[in-house]
């Protein structure tokens, strides 16, 4: 069955706000020292290398983990609002197996007008 | 003038320390009398962060793992799942507090996790899950947390009273090379360190919880044989009579509290 990734934030903020960007992913994050009890067997290790998150296509936050991780891990971080656009966040293997979650995030100022990303000025 | 000044004294003294000793006297009241304590209030501000929040939980995964599972259909054609039968998951309020309870063929006691076996292997033809297994888990506890919040309410009658006795029996029963019995530590010794924890009353609301230990969720029968095998006794098969008919005293001995699946455990 297909692994579980879940991405949490306030999606409706004003311009210059600070927000919390929540992350859980189902992952074993296998070290590689146990041993199976009976057979002595090593289980290979398997573990979740690299998150990366982008905020309309800029990466605002990026983690290399190692070994030292617990299983199921939870991550949080904080941006500033700037304009409306993509959030996406990629956790990325030891395998290479990529997975993510993107959400679009709205950003208002002072006037209740949305703050577009590209300016339409002619 | 002098006399009148040491009376007061005197009595100021007495009252200050009656004071302190009912104050004292209340708290110990709290901890060793029959007052149900949930597990909640004894592990560590961390863990009790943790299960506050619903996103931040890791049995959640679980959960919403469960609810793909109640509404999955298995075979296409004759379109059989668990919501074609018992509707959506809300439905299922209330139904956990009934368990463990006497199945009428077999005349003895089964849990939760042995009934979603049993109506797999009789209504769907399907084979069954394996004890412990990740995708029986997920339903049950995808079930018991639908009656999050209500109060563990088991009613023991004609038809339960000899599994209730057997399991008390269990209960007050020292056992293993230690010579333990239950009520040694989760009645008489609430509160007390053991190691770096503190003992808790040993109730079962929160049940199947994530515990942090092994990364993940278990069943009350798991538990239980962990706790023998700290006992270094011997302990039963997951789904034996035996652990079934303390599941039942235990769920009766903790009446009156809120379930709270899933809960975050060391």
């Amino acid at each position: 069955m297909e692994k579980l990734r879940r991405l949490k934030y306030k999606e409706l903020v004003k311009q210059g706000e600070v927000i919390k960007i929540k992350t859980l992913a189902e992952h074993s994050m296998e070290t590689g020292v146990r041993r199976d009890p009976d057979t002595g067997v090593i289980y290979p290790r398997l573990i979740i290398q690299e998150v990366t998150a982008k905020y309309n296509g800029i990466i605002v936050f990026r983690a290399n983990w190692f070994s030292g991780v617990s299983a199921n891990p939870y991550l949080a971080f904080f941006i500033t609002a700037k304009e409306s656009g993509l959030i996406e966040v990629e956790w990325k293997d030891d395998y290479a197996n990529m997975s993510y979650r993107r959400g679009y995030l709205t950003v208002t100022d002072k006037y209740n007008k949305e703050v577009l990303p590209v300016e339409h000025n002619i | 003038m002098n006399i009148i000044f040491n009376n007061i004294f005197i009595f100021s003294y007495i009252t200050r320390y009656t004071v302190i000793y009912s104050v004292l006297l209340f708290f110990n009241s709290n901890l060793f009398s029959k007052n149900l304590i949930s597990g909640y209030y004894f592990s560590e501000p961390t863990t009790k962060k943790i299960q506050d929040d619903d996103f931040m939980n890791p049995g959640f995964l679980w959960v919403e793992r469960g609810k793909n599972i109640w509404s999955k259909k298995i075979i296409e054609k004759e379109s059989i799942s668990c919501q074609g039968c018992h509707g959506d998951i809300k439905s299922m309020k209330g139904v956990s507090l009934k368990y463990p309870k006497v199945y009428e063929d077999t005349k003895k006691l089964i849990n939760l996790e042995q009934q979603i076996n049993i109506c797999r292997n009789k209504n769907m033809n399907l084979k069954e899950y394996e004890a412990e297994s990740k995708s029986l888990l997920a339903l049950s506890v995808a079930i018991t947390l639908q009656s999050r919040g209500l109060e563990q309410n088991i009613v023991i009658n004609e038809t339960n009273k000899d599994w209730y006795d057997k399991g008390k029996d269990l209960y007050y029963k020292k056992i293993g090379q230690m010579g333990l019995s239950c009520n040694q530590c989760h009645d008489d010794r609430v509160g007390m360190s053991l190691r770096a924890e503190k003992v808790s009353q040993g109730h079962i609301n929160g049940f199947p919880s994530y515990l942090l230990r092994w990364s993940k969720v278990v069943s009350v029968h798991r538990r239980i044989q962990f706790c023998n095998e700290q006992a270094r006794a011997l302990p039963f098969n997951i789904f034996s009579d035996e652990y079934n008919a303390l599941q039942l005293y235990l769920t009766s001995r903790g009446n009156g509290l809120k379930i709270e699946t899933p809960s975050v455990r060391k």
